[in-house]
């Protein structure tokens, strides 16, 4: 039986958590921003808090996690007047609608494309075969025994055919224990509310990036990716994860663009997020940050650019820790073979380097995103040379670096993830890992100097101004 | 907000998607097995997902049972579990094929079923199970799935100890 009351307090609760959450850290984000951002990482706090229910022995149900998220909002707010002026700075700011003509049929084809992610998820059994192996089969059994560590684990029918489906990082499998708890039969019904959210925030991020007319084409190239799209109620860890790494990714930049640490440090949140849905993302964030160190260094510094490092780094660490060191280590019955997984890693980089490229050379699964915006870089690299125009547009400075730097350090991250992890197939992990550059592709390309100057041109011209 | 160039842009944005979602000229070329295939993904795209979700909306919506939406999504996979758990006596212990064998009854679709994992997931019981690559388990087993012609008998190793053995040798030669 759905209980929709405590759907909807669940929903309330996780976003306070997450408006909490943002106000702690005191980054100036835009309200169009800020919204989503909330929603996005309230359902992270919302597992982590459970974990915690868990770790402490207490028994996993409806009760509990809501009980565990209502405490865990009440603590961001409990140093309320660090969060306060944020909450004045969100509710004060002045309401300045940019609404153009062609901004209702782009959110018309928006709402006619998420529409379906929305209904899916709320819809459909949970079908990939990894999340049936795994985090829907752990999580179905908490609710029935009351525990994170519960018979799948003890299982004899199951013993040493668990592979490593069970021991994924949890954030996926938490949420289908919430939200399964609240009597939503199929459980996944917070993956469409978590591509929704991202959706509107890509779409706002890019709105500040680019003018209005570009950004709604872009939006929509992006919400098209088929895959993407597909994986949008398809349960799996790798959309949840694409949602924190670019969330991350684009407070670093704004942080970046607007010389502000405050960003940088919100950042550390989402990266920890990320780490919290996809082990290996501890990889690819400290990959992201050893590149990203020589240029926060010359923008803010010394001491402020360790400080940034060492504050992503240990929230990192500390997510991944969380689940990988405390509850392996000393509440899970069995571990997972990691010994087995690993490869050698003379085998074959540049073999996952041409499979990879294979597999994202897939217009089928991938739109036109990898022969368009490709093309259009160069193209825009070229105008950008013969008319001597400045790179960094859109974004300021380091903006488009920033994300540039995270789209490199993300990519050699994958490749190392296929030759170092056996488990990393090309042809399934690392092609659901492409999900974390593709909202990052969009985003770069709208920065380009070419469509900036296209967009801006379209802009004079439909405000009828003079060049 | 409305001028009549801004209307131009709003109509053309249209313009463009339905001709990027609904246009059946190829703008891809994809290597599939030893073709090139041309087509335009976007139109697939909308096709198969958005339209035909949207087309179903209703005849989906009214469907509001697990079990059928279970069969509706995982077809065979789930229907030959319910039916096999259905069967299935206190004491059982139920030996599941390899891969291969029941791969051969299904034209192609893969038979998902024979994992240990998925098993438990989608009979959401606790029918003792032995995976078939569980050796050591083997002799535990007592009952097992015998494919045929679109149906399936479960053989108990005590009542019909000689088809029991001739069934796993057929599991075993598949497996090869």
């Amino acid at each position: 039986m759905i209980s929709i009351p405590g759907l909807f307090v669940t929903v309330i609760l996780q976003f306070l958590l997450g408006l909490g959450t943002l106000g702690l850290f005191r980054a100036p984000l835009r309200r169009s921003w800020s919204v989503p951002l909330a929603m996005i990482i309230g359902m992270y706090g919302h597992t982590v808090a459970l974990l915690l229910c868990d770790v402490f022995a207490l028994p996993i149900n409806g009760t509990v996690s809501t009980g565990a998220l209502f405490v865990a909002t009440v603590l961001v707010h409990a140093y309320w007047p660090r969060v306060r002026p944020w909450y004045g700075d969100l509710v004060n700011k002045p309401w300045k609608p940019t609404i153009r003509l062609y901004d209702l049929p782009t959110f018309a084809m928006l709402a006619y494309i998420m529409y379906i992610p929305l209904w899916a998820s709320w819809y459909w059994p949970v079908t990939p075969f990894d999340a049936m192996a795994g985090i829907d089969l752990v999580a179905r059994q908490t609710l029935v025994d009351q525990r994170i560590d519960n018979a799948v684990f003890y299982d004899p029918s199951l013993e040493g055919f668990l592979s490593n489906q069970p021991f994924y990082a949890p954030f996926a499998m938490l949420m289908q224990v919430i939200i399964r708890a609240l009597g939503v039969q199929m459980g996944q019904a917070w993956l469409g509310v978590l591509a929704v959210a991202h959706v509107s925030f890509l779409w706002m991020v890019l709105r500040s990036y680019i003018k209005p007319f570009v950004a709604n084409i872009v939006v929509l190239l992006l919400v098209m990716v088929p895959e993407v799209h597909g994986y949008m109620y398809l349960l799996q860890t790798d959309f949840a994860n694409s949602v924190f790494m670019t969330a991350g990714v684009v407070l670093m930049a704004a942080g970046m663009q607007s010389s502000d640490k405050r960003f940088l440090f919100t950042s550390a949140v989402f990266f920890a997020a990320a780490c919290w849905s996809r082990s290996e993302t501890i990889l690819l964030v400290g990959l992201g940050c050893c590149a990203m160190l020589p240029l926060m260094w010359k923008e803010f510094g010394r001491r402020i650019a360790l400080q940034v490092v060492a504050v992503i780094g240990s929230a990192s660490a500390a997510s991944f820790a969380l689940w990988h060191g405390l509850y392996y280590y000393v509440i899970l019955p069995v571990k997972p073979n990691v010994q087995a997984e690993v490869n050698e890693v003379s085998v074959g980089v540049f073999d996952v380097l041409w499979r990879l490229i294979l597999v994202a050379n897939d217009p089928a699964i991938w739109g036109a995103t990898f022969i368009l915006i490709p093309l259009l870089i160069v193209l825009s690299f070229i105008a950008s040379y013969a008319n001597a125009w400045p790179l960094s547009l859109g974004t300021g400075r380091y903006g488009n670096t920033t994300i540039a730097v995270w789209f490199v350090a993300i990519a050699l991250g994958l490749i190392a993830t296929g030759a170092l992890f056996s488990s990393a197939i090309v042809e399934q992990t690392l092609r659901r890992g492409i999900f974390k550059l593709i909202p990052l592709m969009y985003l770069l390309v709208a920065t380009t100097p070419l469509l900036q100057r296209s967009a801006q041109a379209l802009e004079s011209w439909e405000e009828r101004k003079r060049r | 907000m409305f001028t009549v160039r801004a209307l131009f842009l709003a109509a053309s944005l249209l313009v463009g998607l339905w001709a990027l979602v609904s246009c059946e000229v190829d703008f891809f070329t994809a290597k599939r097995g030893k073709d090139a295939v041309l087509y335009n993904p976007y139109q697939l795209w909308w096709e198969n997902r958005l339209a035909f979700y949207y087309n179903k909306l209703d005849s989906f919506s009214k469907i509001t049972s697990p079990v059928k939406k279970m069969t509706m999504r995982h077809a065979f996979n789930f229907d030959l579990i319910r039916l096999i758990d259905e069967r299935l006596r206190v004491g059982d212990t139920l030996l599941l094929p390899p891969r291969a064998y029941a791969n051969s009854y299904t034209d192609g679709r893969e038979a998902i079923w024979t994992d240990v994992r998925i098993y438990r997931y989608l009979s959401n019981s606790t029918t003792p199970l032995v995976a078939w690559e569980n050796v050591g388990r083997r002799p535990k087993a007592n009952i097992a799935v015998a494919l045929v012609n679109g149906e399936f008998e479960l053989l108990r190793r005590g009542d019909a100890p000689e088809r029991y053995d001739s069934l796993v040798a057929v599991y075993q030669k598949a497996s090869q």
